[in-house]
């Protein structure tokens, strides 16, 4: 899960009604097609209403969320803090670090070797 | 094409929420956030800022879809608007050089649209001038097919080879110009010049056909502060002025999925290579 949709369901939880999507933004720096994802993606779901720049949960949101707690709020994997999230930008030129290669990868791949 | 779900740096909060309603009219913006961001950030000033914003907004984008559907409209011009014969029609891409183009392209889905005539054959789709000249006969219908037409220089040149050529082989034929996409300008220098155009897509100029008086003003002289910052990434080695406001200044904001990106859009939208590397531009030409 994206964590601009896990951020914008904590303050859905926390405070209901008219969201302020441009805290998301002073917040966290989320790009502003990221917090449209992220509110279209609850808009979708039907516990939102989001035009384009306003953003309000419906009622229920706050139920629906408490019902999905342990997918929204307590996923323990965090790929936001692995130092290579984005890859390699296809864009540039790839060169690789070959003293990170191994380089008995595929003797011990041709003698069946555990690797 | 990136997916970078952070902006460099924060946006005023009048710039956040005119890009999000930009991005929400716009949808092939959510997946050049990050060149969005970079373009956005880059600026220097919130007017500049909302201008690309404002420009944005008015661009013309086509998806791989309805390129489908514009094909089959070029399609349906041919056989039942203009009513054209299989028998005395030959079609040729704009483009008469060796190297791939866009307008071999389309002329390639031209040829492979749903015709109702099974008689329209590939070897009615010619991919050079001379090859198209030479099986022309007296009283053909000889079709110009391209992409997209900018400020008409390069297809009155086409027209003027052809009609040329035609005088001295001794026939008489009647050269139309089938385009998917083009700037209004450049269509109507080429009506003008008395030739037959069919453009599916029209387009207007992204500030002089939107903006007037002190709005028109301000645009330009906001636009050439970026282009100007622009030009001087680029170290001075390109001809950068002749793309000023996009080739023939066009002005046109046009982007096609899947497609390159005509140089008659404003080069700051697509100008990559600097000297200190490349930038991301949030729309692609090679």
């Amino acid at each position: 899960m994206r964590s601009s949709i896990r951020e914008l369901a904590r303050v859905i939880y926390c405070n209901p009604g008219k969201v302020d999507l441009y805290k998301l933004h002073l917040n966290y720096r989320l790009s502003p097609a990221e917090v449209s994802f992220a509110a279209r993606y609850f808009a979708r779901i039907g516990i939102a209403d989001f035009d384009g720049v306003g953003f309000v949960s419906r009622p229920e949101a706050r139920e629906w969320l408490f019902k999905r707690r342990r997918r929204f709020f307590m996923d323990g994997k965090r790929p936001w803090g692995q130092d290579e999230r984005h890859g390699i930008d296809p864009s540039k030129p790839y060169l690789p670090n070959l003293g990170k290669v191994d380089r008995q990868f595929f003797y011990r791949k041709l003698r069946r070797i555990e690797l | 094409m990136s997916d970078f779900a952070q902006s460099p740096s924060t946006f005023p909060r009048e710039i956040f929420e005119t890009s999000m309603q930009l991005i929400q009219e716009q949808r092939w913006l959510v997946k050049m956030s990050r060149e969005f961001c970079e373009l956005i950030g880059s600026c220097p000033s919130d007017y500049h800022r909302q201008m690309l914003i404002d420009l944005l907004s008015r661009t013309t984008y086509v998806s791989a879809e309805e390129y489908v559907d514009i094909i089959d409209k070029m399609r349906e011009q041919v056989e039942d608007v203009w009513n054209l014969s299989p028998s005395t029609t030959l079609f040729v891409s704009s483009n008469n050089k060796h190297h791939v183009d866009s307008s071999k392209e389309v002329l390639n889905q031209l040829k492979s649209s749903a015709w109702k005539n099974l008689s329209w054959k590939k070897q009615l789709f010619q991919v050079a001038f001379s090859t198209a000249i030479g099986a022309a006969k007296d009283g053909h219908t000889l079709v110009i097919v391209d992409d997209f037409v900018g400020s008409g220089g390069s297809m009155l040149k086409a027209l003027k080879w052809l009609a040329d050529a035609a005088a001295a082989k001794g026939i008489a034929i009647d050269l139309r110009v089938l385009t998917a996409s083009g700037c209004f300008e450049g269509i109507a220098n080429i009506q003008n010049a008395g030739y037959t155009v069919q453009c599916m897509v029209p387009i207007r100029k992204g500030l002089s056909d939107h903006l007037s008086g002190q709005q028109l003003s301000d645009a330009v002289v906001q636009m050439t502060d970026l282009e100007n910052a622009l030009e001087a990434e680029i170290g001075g080695k390109a001809k950068f002025a002749a793309y000023r406001f996009g080739w023939g200044q066009q002005e046109a904001v046009y982007v096609r999925q899947g497609g390159n990106t005509p140089n008659n859009v404003f080069p700051i939208f697509w100008w990559r290579p600097l000297k200190s590397g490349a930038r991301h531009p949030i729309m692609h030409r090679t």
